[in-house]
């Protein structure tokens, strides 16, 4: 099978969509179709061992960029998160409410995606380059166009702030031609034996930068809690659950393989800023009043540790990283989902002006609890596997680093369980819109296929390991 | 040369037409005019029919063929742009458009020469036609101050080129660039050479309004009419490009030495003054005269970069990317708004609204100007980063981030006015010439997508 099916479906989906326009039917079709095609492709690739899974074309000859796509148990995870996040973005957007499906946002996620899966699939660096800069274009208008009317200023400030670190990515990767001396820009005509050490110090930089303001990791992370607050739910959801995997992908995909050794010359500065944005991003969580800024600064609370986990270079903390980003994926794009259901149904986002939302529909809050434990890592739901991986690796790393890390087990259930409590226990304070029940229709079925993961990866972890693991230690021992 | 003479005559017959005041036709013939001197540029032998005693004055080699090609392509779109301008009853129709062919022949020769004559004479023809095109609007005071700004300011940066001729001439004894560049091998010592060298490279910096000699630009720009600052920020750019990057991408490149550091600096300057003093402005033509100026500064890197095939090849792929995106915002505002009058920025407002279609095209325009992916700038910024990277200008291209960062940060003003905004738009739609930004806006994205498809369309010229 093909990858370039893979990478076109979204496209071809975009066109149609944008044709579609307000036709909710059309383009819950079409989310299914292609929530179905991308995972029936995926599955069927990863069946048969990812026999024949590389696509390679010349794309633009004079330069040496080929439109080279693979499809690996390295990205595999990714790209099925990507898959199960716009499939519910979409659900969400489409059976909001009939009359304010739009063509146009339909259209943008679907072109989204296509990036999506260019990032990941991606073989060639400038490939990667042009999918993982081109896909702030259709987030960007997203949130901007119907976001709050604050998410203009917002947006411009993310969108300005990940130019920069992507063409510091630019300049590093033709950096990275010149000193190996390539002749293209294929991942395969690069090791780390062509960069010496001083060379792969700057380079880690110009990478790690990039990496660390899309993730976005301790001290790059100021344009992400008004981004993620400001903008319309859908794309909070992308931005938050998918779009910065693609720093957590690039990690994995070239600073680690290429870069070994800038990664130990320079990774200790930033790993100790990475675990100060775990406790950081937590007691900021602790104090919001937004429901909205509380998930983003948990977002980057966790992020953090992934980041941390990226950093400390070892085996067990790189198999944690992968589990902790699909189930981190998985969590924060269902909890950022049952905001937006709350605040619709209270029409407020401040967490004092909630309360006794259990009453008027518990099935909400049983869903809530079900992303909160997940979020907080209890055994047996998706997050448990993951963190306790990344803590063990960093543990190794450095024991103090691994003793401040820890801290986020208890500090995520404070501020998690404080949301719970102000939202949904407690007295109801407000006239609540009768008319929006909180779950109801389609959007269920995005919800509760999250819910599902949730538990189905926290009890089987072995599903995504299996696959994964093997990926992540020839990482590893490729140096 | 067959087509600059072809293009003397369009130009008479043209100031001729002027009697039977049919704008249309003459309009027509003028658009018709300026594509068959590109058929002629394309299938004839320009070296052919040169006159005697000329012969070692013009030579259009490859390099000066793309860019003439580049001209004259964007003055046929940018004739068709005219038609809602020069029906103005302030305007003289027939004697804008001759003025504008004219000033065609200008640009052509300083794509082609090869001797002090030759250049000056081409930089004068072009210089004097813009000077009257700046101030077409009679009844503007902005347009006749503008004429005047440009005048001055023209003419002065005219004497240090002619200061600079005269030196070089006074050190070699030649007026021919080859002559001189060998013959500057040998004087390297003299004060005089250094001297010439060093004023020819301001004159010229003037022209093509690098920082810090680019205080004329935006107040020209922003008097002159609308079509005519089009015409000065893509065809004119592309003439005096061309002659700069013939003389020291060319001729005295080995001489670099000499005005390396000049060059260097000024590109430096141009890139962050430009890009600084853009962020601030209100009127979008004023941000668009400054972020020409930005622009300038990526040019200028082709220049600092060893001379290669690739880099020629760069180049010309940037001047079409960055005029087809001009082309394309021009052909969209001019339709939206009145073309003697300044834009203001807050008056988008709302404008992908009322047209969505238009409001679509602008967007690209702004994208590609602003160097994002899907679009041909992407591309053209890849060009000129990539081979100062091979000569390992690593603070530069940090300058060259840097500015593309400020850069986007004004560009995305005019796309978040025309569709972030709530507020009811100011504008009416004019459903004229469509088809140019539709053209231009695929154009881009071929660019932007298939960057090699644009390439060998232009190495056919």
């Amino acid at each position: 099978m093909n990858p370039i099916y893979l990478f076109l479906i979204p496209l071809l989906a975009s066109g149609l969509s944008w044709v579609a326009g307000k036709n909710g039917l059309v383009q819950k079709v079409l989310t299914c179709l292609v929530f179905a095609g991308s995972l029936g492709l995926l599955f069927t690739l990863q069946e048969s061992g990812f026999a024949n899974s590389t696509f390679s074309y010349p794309w633009i000859h004079s330069f040496g960029i080929y439109l080279a796509l693979s499809v690996t148990p390295l990205n595999f995870w990714f790209l099925v998160l990507t898959a199960i996040v716009v499939f519910a973005s979409q659900m969400y957007h489409s059976s909001l409410d009939e009359k304010n499906v739009r063509g146009d946002v339909m259209s943008f996620i679907f072109l989204l995606q296509f990036f999506l899966y260019g990032v990941f699939m991606a073989q060639d660096l400038m490939l990667f380059y042009f999918c993982y800069e081109a896909s702030i274009i259709p987030i960007y208008f997203i949130s901007s166009r119907y976001g709050s009317p604050a998410a203009e200023r917002a947006t411009l400030k993310f969108f300005l702030y990940t130019l920069a670190g992507s063409l510091l990515m630019l300049l590093g990767i033709l950096f990275m031609y010149n000193s190996a001396g390539a002749h293209d820009f294929l991942f395969s005509s690069f090791s780390s034996d062509s960069f010496s050490d001083s060379v792969q110090g700057y380079l880690f930089l110009a990478f790690f930068i990039a990496f660390a303001i899309k993730m976005p990791l301790f001290p790059f992370h100021s344009w992400q809690a008004d981004v993620y607050a400001e903008s319309p739910v859908e794309s909070t959801m992308l931005m938050s659950g998918i779009l910065l995997k693609m720093g957590i992908f690039g990690m994995m995909a070239i600073v680690i393989p290429f870069f070994p050794q800038g990664l130990k010359d320079y990774g200790y500065i930033f790993i100790g800023l990475s675990a100060i944005g775990v406790i950081y991003g937590a007691l900021i969580a602790m104090v919001q009043y937004d429901i909205r800024k509380v998930l983003a600064y948990s977002s980057l609370s966790h992020v953090g540790l992934i980041g941390t986990g990226l950093l400390a270079y070892s085996d067990v903390a790189l198999e944690g990283v992968v589990l902790q980003m699909f189930a981190h994926g998985i969590n924060i794009a269902g909890l950022f989902f049952i905001s937006d259901i709350i605040t619709r149904q209270t029409g407020t986002r401040d967490l004092d002006q909630m309360g006794g939302l259990t009453r008027s529909s518990f099935a909400l809050s049983v869903l809530f609890f079900v992303f909160l434990l997940g979020s907080i890592a209890v055994p047996l739901t998706n997050g448990f596997p993951g963190e306790f991986k990344l803590l063990m690796g960093i543990f190794d790393y450095n024991i103090y680093l691994g003793l401040v890390c820890g801290s986020t087990v208890i500090l995520s259930s404070v501020y998690m369980l404080r949301v719970f409590q102000k939202a949904m226990l407690g007295k109801e304070t407000g006239n609540y819109l009768e008319s929006l029940q909180g779950l109801g229709g389609f959007r269920t079925i995005g919800l509760s296929l999250l819910v599902f993961l949730v538990l189905l990866f926290g009890l089987f972890p072995g599903i995504i390991s299996n696959i994964s693991d093997s990926a992540v230690r020839t990482l590893l021992n490729a140096y | 040369m067959l087509t600059i003479t072809f293009l003397s005559i369009l130009g008479l017959v043209l100031l001729f037409l002027g009697f039977n005041n049919q704008i249309r036709l003459t309009k027509n013939l003028a658009t018709v005019g300026v594509l068959v001197a590109l058929g002629i540029l394309l299938f004839a032998n320009q070296n052919l029919l040169i006159p005697e005693g000329m012969e070692t004055q013009l030579n259009f080699d490859a390099s000066s063929l793309k860019f003439s090609g580049l001209i004259l392509g964007f003055s046929a779109f940018i004739l068709m742009l005219t038609r809602s301008f020069i029906s103005k009853d302030t305007v003289q129709s027939a004697e804008f458009l001759a003025v504008l062919v004219f000033s065609m022949v200008g640009a052509l020769m300083l794509t082609s020469f090869t001797h002090m004559i030759t250049l000056f004479v081409g930089l004068e023809t072009l210089g004097i036609s813009l000077y009257v095109l700046a101030g077409t609007d009679k009844s503007s005071p902005s347009s006749n101050e503008a004429a005047l700004k440009y005048l001055l300011m023209g003419a002065f940066a005219t004497c240090l080129v002619l200061f600079g001729m005269a030196m070089l001439y006074g050190a070699t004894g030649s007026l021919d660039f080859a002559e001189i560049a060998s013959k500057g091998m040998q004087s390297v010592d003299s004060v005089l050479f250094k001297l010439g060298i060093f004023f020819l490279l301001i004159g010229i910096l003037f022209k093509v309004s690098a920082a810090p000699f680019h205080f004329w630009s935006p107040d020209v720009y922003e008097g002159s009419p609308s079509i005519v600052m089009l015409y000065m920020s893509v065809v004119v750019k592309i003439a005096s490009f061309a002659a700069l990057f013939r003389i020291f991408g060319n001729y005295f490149h080995n001489l670099s030495f000499f005005w390396w550091d000049v060059v260097y600096y000024c590109c430096i300057a141009s890139l962050l003054l430009g890009n600084l003093l853009a962020l601030v402005q209100k009127s979008l033509k004023r941000q668009l005269a400054f972020s020409s100026i930005s622009q300038t500064g990526y040019l200028l890197f082709a220049i600092l970069v060893v001379n290669t095939e690739a880099v020629t090849n760069g180049l010309v792929f940037y001047l079409f990317a960055y005029g087809t995106s001009l082309l394309v915002a021009f052909s969209v505002l001019t339709s939206w708004f009145d073309s003697s009058e300044n834009i203001y920025l807050n008056q988008l407002k709302g404008a992908g609204k009322a047209d969505p279609t238009g409001g679509f095209v602008l967007t690209l325009a702004f994208l590609s100007m602003a160097g994002i992916p899907l679009t041909g700038g992407f591309f053209s910024k890849l060009f000129m980063f990539a081979p100062a990277m091979g000569d390992g200008l690593i603070h530069l291209l940090l300058v060259g981030i840097i500015s593309s960062v400020i850069g986007a940060a004004y560009y995305l003003k005019p796309i978040m006015n025309v569709w972030f905004s709530t507020e009811n738009p100011s504008i009416e739609n004019a459903s004229s010439l469509k088809w140019v930004s539709l053209i231009g806006g695929v154009l881009i994205l071929v660019a932007g997508l298939f960057p090699d498809t644009i390439s060998s369309i232009l190495d056919l010229i």
